[in-house]
């Protein structure tokens, strides 16, 4: 049957699980999709997805998912109508926004104007400052002399961090608790920067205390329509990136959530955005929002606001760019229930959440009642090292936030993956921290979290106990093997053997 | 059977034995009695007291990896006797060490023709503002090592050979 809808093809500029996740939402639709891969990637889930699949090039993504032309070309001669950049790679880069445009393909998303407007962080500030959006006080610019220094802290106020201007690794930042101590601790965040980046400027803001990090997810069309989805609870973090995030956020009230939703749609208004975005904002104790930046595309952990408002926010993405209007308005929607992701990543949670890419030997996936596996991976599949170590998404949706903790937790216990170490042992323990149970955590929860405790002590032991009979086995079954082949094995022989050796 | 078993804050002496088609776990003064059915490749079902245990067992570089219940152990496990270890996939041909992420080498701890053990810190690489130990996950002689302290590599740059 002839898809009547104004987009036939649709080419995803991107891979692993958020390829497929877009394809997903296409074969639903009944719009073709076309699939690009690296060398890494033949193999990959989103080429065997896809209904069409072409090589772009070297496995680094700057050979590969970041060639513009190369993308563009396949886009033509696949005659895809067009492009969905997932998330990272070419998602936020106005140019490819700009050339898709002049080769005759729809982009997926904002107009190039509106990712340039919004993707600078300090250019998305004074924006937002325009549009009345409360943003963290602070000096847009960076200050070099002791006198702007003492006059900006004494406009912006209590307490206030500073910040070497050429920064990073946490040399020059300094926390100013009170005014009497402000002189000193510029002496010494200057001399400092000076000595780390022989640069003694400085970046001076107010500094948020246990800080959330909360986002507000928007939908715009062309017509002018545009609405939000109410908040993600993105505090949890390694490594600067989110790891677990969930909707409702335990800690917004439905004042707040309301405050931050009109800030969201005046902003999007007021830049004349279209298409899926996310506004990010810092809220400090006292429930206060300061905008932080703008995502303009899908992020990664759009699964809970899909779950809690029923929205799959990937089909409207299509339809916005196919021109329709929202079929919705703000009273429209609601939350219903509660949705928890964790990131499933190949990594070490032991070792500081060290990439550990490689072979999946095997793989069990939960399910059951509202169990969500946003997977880019299968049994067999080799986990490349040239991209981002998230393998899956695992959402699940439930009653309330209890049930939800609950119900994550039970998928967790189903999820098994081998050949590769995963973050699932990690939420694993997160989850069962009576501080994120209370709600009670913020942006350094990852760093304060401690295992061990009386039961884990006792799996221990149980798991030290089938090591020992898993290895009791083999011996005893390479023992049985027959002496008399020793001499001329076949190859019969040489597989039951290996098998004796590796199976349980 | 006798054996040494280690994993993260702890060690024992454990003892297997079989007697019906059950197996007798020793830990220190604990008895286990272990139900064993194997349930695939490398997965069994054990009941132990009628409690059940659906495990996936691994072999790791270091021994083996038990996975219950959405935990992860990794444990080290040494034939008493002999105090050979056990487990421990033999890697196949020379082993390739590359960057799992974008970073600087900050130390190279060792050198070119030496020995190493499985498990022995190779380098370490700081990135994302961590430093990282890199290891070695399996036994043989460094070949060749393609990095210098102080160097920026890119994610999957190729750090260090052990033949």
């Amino acid at each position: 049957m002839p898809s009547p809808r104004k987009f036939k093809k649709i080419l995803i500029a991107n891979r692993g699980e958020i390829a497929v996740r877009v394809m997903r939402s296409c074969r639903e639709l009944g719009i073709g999709t076309v699939g690009v891969y690296s060398e890494a990637d033949r193999a990959a889930l989103h080429v065997r997805y896809a209904d069409e699949a072409y090589f772009i090039g070297p496995s680094p993504s700057r050979e590969s998912y970041l060639k513009m032309d190369t993308i563009l070309e396949v886009a033509k001669r696949s005659g895809a109508d067009a492009i969905h950049p997932g998330y990272g790679f070419l998602s936020e880069n106005a140019a490819f926004a700009a050339a898709c445009k002049d080769a005759g393909v729809v982009f997926i998303g904002p107009p190039a104007e509106a990712i340039t407007a919004m993707g600078e962080k300090t250019a998305a500030r004074r924006v937002a400052v325009d549009a009345g959006v409360p943003v963290v006080p602070g000096a847009l610019h960076p200050l070099v002399d002791n006198e702007a220094i003492l006059a900006e802290a004494k406009r912006i106020g209590f307490p206030l961090m500073l910040k070497a201007a050429a920064g990073g690794g946490g040399k020059g930042l300094r926390l100013v608790h009170r005014a009497e101590d402000l002189e000193a601790a510029v002496l010494r965040a200057r001399s400092e920067a000076k000595s780390a980046f022989n640069d003694d400027s400085l970046y001076i803001e107010r500094a948020i205390l246990k800080p959330r990090h909360i986002e507000i997810q928007v939908l715009a069309d062309t017509h002018g329509n545009a609405v939000h989805l109410f908040e993600r609870e993105c505090s949890i973090q390694r490594r600067h990136q989110k790891i677990i995030e969930e909707s409702p956020s335990p800690f917004v009230t439905p004042e707040l959530r309301a405050k931050m939703g009109a800030l969201a749609v005046a902003l999007v208004k007021k830049v004349g955005y279209v298409n899926a975005g996310t506004l990010e904002f810092l809220v400090d104790e006292n429930r206060e929002p300061y905008f932080l930046e703008m995502n303009t595309r899908l992020q990664v952990e759009h699964p809970i606001t899909e779950m809690v408002t029923g929205v799959d926010l990937v089909k409207m993405q299509i339809r916005i760019a196919e021109g329709e209007a929202l079929p919705f308005t703000q009273n429209d929607l609601t939350q219903r229930g509660h949705a928890i992701e964790c990131r499933v990543c190949a990594e070490d949670p032991e070792a500081n959440f060290i990439p550990n890419p490689g072979r999946i030997e095997s793989l069990r996936v939960p399910g059951g009642p509202g169990v969500r596996d946003d997977s880019g991976v299968y049994e067999g599949f080799e986990v490349p090292m040239f991209y981002d170590p998230l393998i899956s998404k695992l959402v699940v949706h439930a009653e309330n936030r209890v049930a939800a903790i609950a119900r994550m937790l039970r998928a967790v216990s189903e999820y098994k993956i081998t050949g590769i170490k995963t973050t699932l042992p990690f939420f694993d323990r997160a989850l069962r921290h009576p501080k994120f149970i209370e709600g009670d955590f913020d942006t350094s929860f990852v760093g304060r979290l401690q295992g061990e405790n009386d039961e884990r002590a006792r799996a221990t032991e149980i798991a030290m106990a089938i090591a020992a009979v898993a290895t009791y086995r083999a011996r005893r079954r390479s023992k049985a093997a027959p002496e008399g082949a020793r001499g001329a094995p076949s190859m019969w022989w040489r597989l039951g053997n290996r098998e004796a050796v590796n199976r349980l | 059977m006798l054996f040494d078993a280690a994993t993260t804050g702890k060690t024992a002496r454990i003892e297997v034995r079989e007697s019906q088609g059950r197996y007798r776990v020793i830990i220190g003064e604990k008895t286990l009695e272990l139900d064993w059915v194997r349930t695939g490749e490398n997965e069994a079902s054990v009941l132990i007291d009628g409690v059940s245990h659906d495990a996936m067992v691994e072999k790791t570089p270091e021994g083996f990896a038990v996975l219950l219940r959405g935990d992860r152990f990794d444990v080290e496990l040494k034939d008493a006797v002999k105090g050979e270890a056990l487990g421990k996939v033999a890697h196949k041909g020379p082993l390739k060490l590359t960057a799992p992420m974008p970073g600087k080498i900050v130390k190279v701890l060792v050198k070119e023709g030496e020995a190493v053990e499985a498990g022995r810190g190779v380098l370490v690489m700081e990135a994302m503002k961590m430093e990282n130990e890199l290891k070695a996950s399996k036994a043989g002689t460094v070949q060749e090592i393609k990095v210098k302290e102080g160097q920026a590599v890119e994610m999957g740059a190729l750090l260090l050979i052990i033949s």
